[in-house]
């Protein structure tokens, strides 16, 4: 693997020395708030001539490239007077632009330059939905949500039909970590997956790191999802209402002058208990089946407090809470001969969540820049299926009663902290910072089984502490001309009470040309996570169960190699291509058979395997004009090890669907109306049958042995924008799935009287569906 | 261009739009409706439970039900089958050969030219005798289908099985029927025990025959229903494939005994606290369910199986089970059939012979 490794680098190497065009120069810096020193995000940078136009990212940082000679820098931001600066660019120059907050107030403010509404890729590969990315984005069902806009990008694949998850580069869904104001968490999605908590009008960027990861980073053997939460924008209040299908919600941006505090907030509530029983009504009996609880409801909510100045820098505050519920009880009656028999089923389900995060970033000019965390984090999982029969003759007393009921609970609290200083400069850079969390894990896993009178309760796991170190050092430096080191090392450890491990994470990343249009790249990675996700592969009801390192289960280690190309054209395209290959030791994965009610203890239950997974990745973005959009494909494969009587074989893993072709366009006919679309297409979903019928039973070779049908699906959006005095009315009307595709969500065994055989039908829960949003800014 | 020009050539291209986007859908609604699976090749299936210390045959020779398989000495042959593809599967099986041999000799085999119906089910004779801590084997082959093989170690015979106390008691029960009314049955409490080495890996299986009177002058001989009241180990119940029991159903045509598959309780050795076992069987009769209206005779058997047969009967068990919690896997069932599927485990067993007249047991 690693000679043919070595070849590769030197042929992109030959072939990067081959392209090295004429001379250009790098023109960067940082965007700052005059009297406060802060850095401002989303801030429109021009460069002319070259009629150039980059967005600050969250640090306030821009970069432009261009040919030397006199140049002029000019601004746009809202709340703030324009800046215009005249220099001559002879070499690499870097200008932090100081920006005066404007003293009047503003009225209807029209951005009217060509602002970037896509999304970016960094110089390490990772995506960022910037501000005028997280407007633009398609929204599936009319719905803000990051992971939907997340599964459009090249190297990322959605879950099953309808899902929020996603599997990054062929890793599990749990491996997955999202990172708030310093804060680690992974959350399930609500209404039994189908929304992400992770609202994109409560976030200021959001960046998902799947190819390099800098060694402050850890906790996630996939991908972590960097969320910054909502930030003013001006110095008046603002506020936005939304109305939509799946939920509504608002969010507020009130800056404080006394003490000089910015305030933001949001809230959002569910809205399918307002129409799932009108929707049961209509769907066919196998949908309802599998739709979320009548009175299934969820509420987000985020409050940040911060504060920025020169003086002591930016000190935030983030506090970050989900809830999700339903309950569903069904009772069916029915006579076999003499014996009547009442059944009744249940549901519940759900989960809370609460991050307090406190992050205090000292100023940015001196020498070592610190920045120190403190977190808390607690989720609570709540899920319960009862199954109760009672038997009885004739209606008299029932003679036979049984009660199997299976709750799952479990909660993880977690106490975070850590300290970071940088040093350096553009040119080279050096970070050093330690972190650690303290986990309480209690599983609360209970099965109760009660058969006339008799009780049976099994308790699975037990509580448990885990201590999670970590030290890192990361270097940054342009090695060459244009050559570019990023590396690091990161020693993260795990420790409980009989057992600790420690996971040594080397990084590193070489480019070269990385702002050119055709910068090659390679990139190590290893990555460690100290939990374990175990994913079920039933009908799409994911156990959720989350598993600490214990003495068996040692962490999760994924090693990535990847290598490619990435680059910017005309400051409007940006295309990437990358081909990776991985491989994951320690992962948990249910047995076959494996059932909570059924089985006595979780050794009986789960298995220890490795996975590996490896694909080729490209995407291109056109991200400013009339159109913007995006073609991204991306094949990809991951397997996993199987215990079969004859020895350990490799099969497909659930994210194992090979080709992924996503394509997204918006068309803005002028700065009020615009129109899109994406088409998604996915190979289906590996899933297991039963593929042999006997008079004993059924049986199958292999887990995963079919793949569902090939998932594609057309969006349609259309957005109409209307300025009325201080108010702004954005008006979405879209159509999910518009050509009606039958997606799989899985597949029901079914008898068809008229042939006298067995066939597998296939459900589909989402048909076309239209919705409208009314967003009302203020 | 005027303004009305411009909003008829705005609502006749959105006309044109929503058009081609109706016929766009109609046109596309998925007709796949419907997934057939992969024609897979069949299997050759084999179930092979042999007690070496049972000879007997439970037969109903009273009902007009023939061909059951009815004692501990049966081996059924049997091809998988896709019932999607009807034109593939043949539930014959052609030119089978199967033998079954010790390690240095063979010592049953069968071999038909013909087609034979699927399931095909042999008896394995009286005279043939295993012999704990030797290796049996397995070998079956039909025509166009890989030869299964498959071996098994004969355990050693279990403990004799030790018995503490019985019970005998009517019970209030209401079942009215169209066919019967009853108020009252009679339970049997079997309080019993056996030990167990706990430094060999051990797995037992525990069923209950019972002879008495279904109803004067027919007698019944076989398995009976048991539960378990109370033990001081965990087990689990599972069809013991081979082995068939009656109860009394209620038809529209009135009164009728069916057949059921026997249910036997399993054991895994190493949950066994300390050395030994106790479990309180508890059996009842006379309540319009049960075949006999009197219980003359029980006898508990305890059965010693090799692993692999005790962990088939775990999957058979899940496999059912499992239907019901829709948060579990599908269950991997396989047993130690090599390139095929099934089991073929060889047992051995102890017998507590009670008399329930006299109170004597043996």
């Amino acid at each position: 693997m690693f000679k043919g490794a070595q070849t590769f680098l030197f042929l992109i190497m030959l072939l990067a020395n081959s392209v090295i065009k004429g001379q250009s120069v790098k023109i960067s810096g940082k965007l700052l708030d005059k009297n406060e020193g802060k850095p401002i995000s989303g801030g429109v940078v021009f460069l002319n001539p070259g009629d150039q136009v980059v967005t600050t990212d969250r640090y306030g940082d821009y970069t432009f490239n261009s040919s030397p000679g006199r140049k002029q820098i000019s601004t746009r931001v809202l709340g703030y007077r324009p800046a215009n600066i005249k220099f001559e660019a002879r070499s690499d120059t870097v200008i932090n632009i100081l920006v005066l907050v404007s003293p009047f107030e503003l009225g209807e403010v029209k951005i009217l330059g060509d602002s970037i509404k896509n999304v970016e890729i960094t110089q390490v590969g990772s995506f960022i939905m910037t501000p005028a990315s997280l407007r633009e984005t398609p929204r599936l069902f009319s719905e803000p949500d990051l992971l939907r806009s997340f599964q459009l990008l090249p190297g990322v694949v959605a879950g099953k039909d309808g899902s929020s998850d996603i599997y990054v580069r062929g890793g599990g869904v749990g491996q997955n970590i999202v990172l708030a104001n310093g804060c680690y968490f992974f959350l399930p999605g609500h209404l039994l997956g189908f929304v992400s908590p992770y609202d994109l009008d409560f976030l200021e960027s959001a960046e998902l790191y799947k190819d390099y990861f800098p060694a402050e980073l850890g906790g996630g053997a996939s991908s972590i999802i960097s969320l910054d939460f909502k930030r003013p924008h001006s110095d008046s209040l603002k506020a936005q209402l939304r109305f939509g299908l799946l939920s509504s919600g608002f969010t507020v941006d009130l800056p404080l002058d006394k003490p000089k505090w910015d305030l933001t907030l949001g809230l959002k509530r569910g809205n399918y208990s307002l129409y799932a029983p009108l929707l049961k009504k209509i769907a066919s009996t196998e949908i309802s089946d599998n739709l979320p609880p009548d009175d299934y409801t969820f509420y987000d909510g985020f409050l940040r407090l911060s504060h920025s100045s020169e003086k002591s820098g930016e000190i935030s505050y983030l506090l970050f809470g989900n809830y999700d519920k339903g309950k569903d009880i069904e009772t069916i009656s029915s006579q076999n001969s003499d014996t009547i028999i009442n059944y009744a089923n249940g549901l519940t389900n759900g989960w809370n969540n609460m991050v307090h995060a406190l992050q205090w970033e000292m100023p940015t000019d001196r020498v070592v820049r610190w920045k120190f965390n403190l977190n808390y984090n607690r989720i609570s999982m709540g899920r319960e299926i009862f199954m109760q029969t009672e038997e009885s003759l004739n209606g008299s007393d029932p003679f036979e009663t049984s009660l199997v009921s299976y709750s799952f609970s479990p909660t993880i609290s977690t106490i975070g902290s850590s300290a970071l200083a940088n040093i350096g400069d553009n040119s080279s850079s050096f970070t050093a910072g330690v972190t650690n969390r303290l986990r309480f894990y209690s599983p609360n896993n209970i099965a109760t089984n009660i058969l006339n009178g008799k009780k049976e309760t099994k308790v699975f796991g037990e509580s448990s502490r885990v201590i999670e170190p970590a030290v890192f050092f990361s270097y940054t430096a342009l090695l060459a001309e244009k050559f570019q080191l990023t590396s690091g090392v990161r020693v993260s450890g795990g420790i409980i009470k009989d057992a600790a491990f420690y996971v040594i994470e080397p990084r590193l990343r070489l480019a070269y040309d990385q702002k050119g249009s055709l910068s090659p790249h390679i990139n190590y990675v290893r990555l460690s996570q100290f939990d374990h996700s175990v994913e079920g592969s039933n009908a799409g009801l994911r156990s959720m169960l989350w598993l600490p390192v214990s003495k068996n289960l040692g962490p999760e280690i994924s090693d990535v190699f990847s290598a490619g190309f990435q680059g910017q054209l005309d400051n409007n395209f940006i295309w990437t291509i990358d081909g990776y290959y991985k491989k994951t030791s320690g992962m948990v994965d249910f047995k076959p058979g494996a059932s909570f009610i059924f089985d006595n203890s979780l050794d009986d239950m789960l298995d220890r395997i490795n996975g590996r997974a490896y694909g080729l990745e490209m995407g291109l973005m056109k991200m400013k004009g009339k159109l913007t959009g995006s073609i991204s494909y991306t094949y990809s494969r991951s397997e996993r090890e199987w215990y079969a009587p004859e020895g350990i074989i490799w099969i497909p893993s659930s994210a194992d669907r090979p080709h992924n072709l996503n394509i997204t366009a918006k068309y803005h006919f002028n700065n009020l109306t615009s129109f899109g679309f994406n088409w998604i297409f996915t190979s289906g979903s590996p899933a297991t049958i039963y593929m042999h019928d006997t008079s004993y039973g059924e049986f199958f070779e292999t887990k995963n042995n079919i793949r569902y049908f090939d998932y594609h699906r057309l969006d349609l959006s259309f957005r109409h924008v209307i300025y009325k005095r201080r108010f702004t009315f954005l008006l979405d009307v879209d159509i999910y799935n518009a050509y009606n595709r039958k997606n799989t969500f899985y597949f029901l065994k079914t008898y068809d009287n008229n042939s006298k055989v067995y066939y597998y039908k296939n459900i589909s829960l989402f048909p076309v569906m239209p919705s409208l949003t009314l967003t009302i800014k203020y | 261009m005027k303004g009305y020009q411009k909003i008829l050539i705005i609502s006749k291209t959105f006309t044109i739009c929503i058009t081609i986007w109706i016929l766009f859908v109609l046109a596309s609604c998925e007709k796949k409706e419907r997934f057939y699976r992969p024609n897979f090749p069949e299997q050759l299936c084999s179930v092979g439970i042999i007690d070496v210390d049972d000879t007997i045959k439970y037969g109903f020779s009273f009902l007009s039900i023939k061909d059951i398989r009815n004692s501990m000495r049966f081996i059924t042959f049997e091809k998988s089958v896709q019932s999607e593809y009807p034109e593939v599967d043949d539930d014959t099986l052609d030119e089978f050969e199967f033998e079954i041999s010790s390690e240095n000799r063979e010592i049953f085999s069968y071999r038909s030219s013909s087609k034979i119906k699927s399931p095909l089910k042999f008896e394995i004779p009286n005279n043939i005798k295993f012999n704990s801590g030797e290796s049996y084997f397995l070998k079956a082959n039909v025509k166009d289908l890989p030869l299964i093989s498959s071996g098994t170690v004969v355990p050693n015979p279990p403990a004799p099985l030790t018995l503490i106390s019985i019970k005998k008691e009517e019970v209030q029960i209401s079942m009215s029927t169209n066919c019967t009314v009853r108020n009252t049955a009679t339970s049997v409490h079997f309080d019993i025990s056996f030990s167990n080495e706990n430094d060999k890996k051990n797995y037992y299986a525990i069923l209950l025959i019972g002879r008495g009177m279904i109803h004067m002058p027919l007698p019944y001989s076989g398995p009976l229903d048991f539960s378990v009241k109370e033990t001081n180990t965990p087990g689990f119940f599972a069809e013991i494939q081979g082995l068939n029991t009656l109860h009394w159903v209620c038809t529209e045509e009135g009164l009728e005994t069916n057949l059921f598959q026997v249910l036997g309780f399993f054991i895994d050795g190493s949950e066994i606290p300390g050395n030994s076992c106790n479990i309180k069987l508890s059996v009842q009769y006379n309540d319009g369910y049960s075949p006999i209206e009197t219980f003359d005779r029980a006898r508990i058997k305890l059965l010693s199986i090799p692993e692999e047969f005790y962990l088939f009967e775990k999957n058979l068990r899940n496999y059912t089970m499992v239907q019901k919690d829709p948060f579990s896997e599908p269950v991997y069932l396989k047993g130690n059939i090599i390139n095929g599927n099934g089991v073929f485990a060889i047992c051995r067993s102890s017998n507590l012979n009670i008399d329930l007249v006299t109170g004597k047991y043996e």
